[in-house]
């Protein structure tokens, strides 16, 4: 059974947005299902930070075991820093997916979008559909 | 939503008004097949056939089984592998050989006697990314079982880093279609929103050995497994179902029935047992004139250093 932390927001697309301390940013990674469906991590593609994205723009790719998928941004906002140790253990995704596994810091600009993201209920709907 | 009609078989992307435009990108190399025999195209063109095919999935389009082959041959490496400064690129061009990047993941294949294969279609056709994966390759398997070739689904867990980069066809993964344990078909995924592009290579004859030979930093270790190879550069893409498997982990359709198969002989068999396991019919088709456009489009950045080269 995947975890699917209450206090955080998901898309459709398997990303998660999670709470900083400072209130416009938020972390983006994958969810626990997500990342038990890709199976083992081998390869991570982050933006620089800086990079700025509308809602569901790609931010990046996620390569496990010879299948690469897109990841979407899950709001519009800037990429304020990225989670560098993923370049040398892309893994941690699969192990510690809303821990160590994030991927990046979005400072979000159009916080409106928030209420467009699915909660843990309403995920857990989505991927049991 | 998923498609209820017949699902496109594609064996020449490029009939129809692009015609003409693709027959400049696709050079002087194909187009002269028989009928029935899957188009070989060059690797630029061919991974911008895919690409197109999948963004076609993504806008509606109905869901293809492409086949193909390359012209000339090609070394294609994964989306995220390694590949700058890892391999001798004058020897390649001197082989004769191509290189392109993938838009799908895994490691480098040589593409030369071989029957390429792309699925493409929304999740909600094919199933999400594992299932789609375990349905076309027991397809695929089916398919090869009936033309005689003992292939079946490897077991256990192989695991594969892109950071150890090498030859695609070294180690099978759990799921993959091997024969006697070595692998026959060497498969690789994108997925992009509910689309999914599977594409994957069916060895034919021949050898992947030239993804060792090619490797700058692995020659010695290829030198010596293989004493052979060093000397003779003009020979490394004669096919040979002999050599094709004495120091790799592969095998071919050669190999294992003892005699050549023509690429077309694949085409209905691979067709019926996809179409049984999607629960769906293939009929043949070209690609929609939009993505004939999309794909020359995309030529651009498959032929491009900036891409081939990006890691």
């Amino acid at each position: 059974m995947a975890e699917i932390p209450g206090d955080l927001h998901y898309t459709e697309e398997h990303e998660y947005l999670k709470p900083t301390a400072e209130d416009d940013v938020f972390v983006v990674g994958i969810t626990d299902y997500a990342q038990g469906e890709l199976g083992d991590i081998v390869y991570v593609e982050l933006p620089q930070p800086g990079s700025t994205y509308s809602r569901m723009d790609v931010f990046g790719t996620v390569e496990a075991v010879k299948a690469v998928s897109d990841l979407y941004c899950p709001v519009t906002g800037e990429v304020v820093e990225i989670n560098e140790t993923l370049a040398d253990d892309p893994a941690t995704i699969n192990s510690d997916p809303y821990g160590a596994g994030w991927m990046i810091k979005l400072r979000v600009t159009e916080p409106d979008e928030l209420g467009a993201l699915l909660d843990a209920a309403a995920y857990e709907t989505h991927i049991d559909g | 939503m998923s498609h209820t009609g017949a699902w496109r078989l594609i064996l020449d992307p490029f009939t129809g008004d692009e015609g003409a435009a693709a027959s400049v990108a696709r050079g002087a190399s194909g187009g002269d097949a028989a009928p029935g025999t899957p188009a070989a195209l060059p690797g630029a063109l061919n991974m911008a056939v895919d690409e197109a095919l999948l963004a076609g999935a993504r806008a509606g389009a109905a869901p293809v089984l492409r086949l193909y082959r390359w012209a000339p041959a090609c070394l294609s490496f994964g989306r995220n592998e390694p590949a700058r400064g890892r391999y001798d690129t004058d020897a390649a061009a001197a082989a004769g050989l191509e290189l392109v990047r993938r838009p799908t993941g895994g490691l480098a294949v040589h593409h030369a006697h071989e029957l390429t294969y792309a699925v493409v279609g929304r999740v909600a056709d094919l199933g999400r990314p594992r299932e789609a994966y375990l349905r076309i390759n027991q397809a695929l398997v089916a398919a090869l079982r009936a033309v005689g070739v003992p292939a079946e689904l490897a077991g256990g867990a192989g695991r594969l880093s892109v950071a150890e980069a090498g030859p695609c066809f070294a180690v099978p993964a759990a799921g993959e279609v091997v024969c006697g344990g070595r692998k026959l078909v060497g498969s690789a995924q994108r997925r992009e929103g509910d689309a999914l592009l599977q594409h994957g290579s069916i060895l034919l004859d021949g050898s992947q050995s030239a993804v060792t030979r090619l490797r700058l930093d692995v020659a010695a270790t290829a030198a010596t497994r293989d004493p052979g190879a060093q000397g003779a550069p003009a020979g490394w893409l004669e096919p040979s179902a002999v050599a094709a498997s004495s120091s790799h982990g592969s095998t071919t359709v050669a190999r294992e029935l003892g005699r050549v198969m023509a690429p077309a002989a694949l085409v209905e068999p691979i067709a019926a047992a996809l179409g049984a396991a999607l629960g769906t019919r293939f009929a043949p088709a070209p690609m929609d004139s939009s993505e004939q456009r999309h794909a020359l489009h995309l030529l651009a950045r498959y032929r491009s250093d900036d891409w081939t080269w990006r890691r």
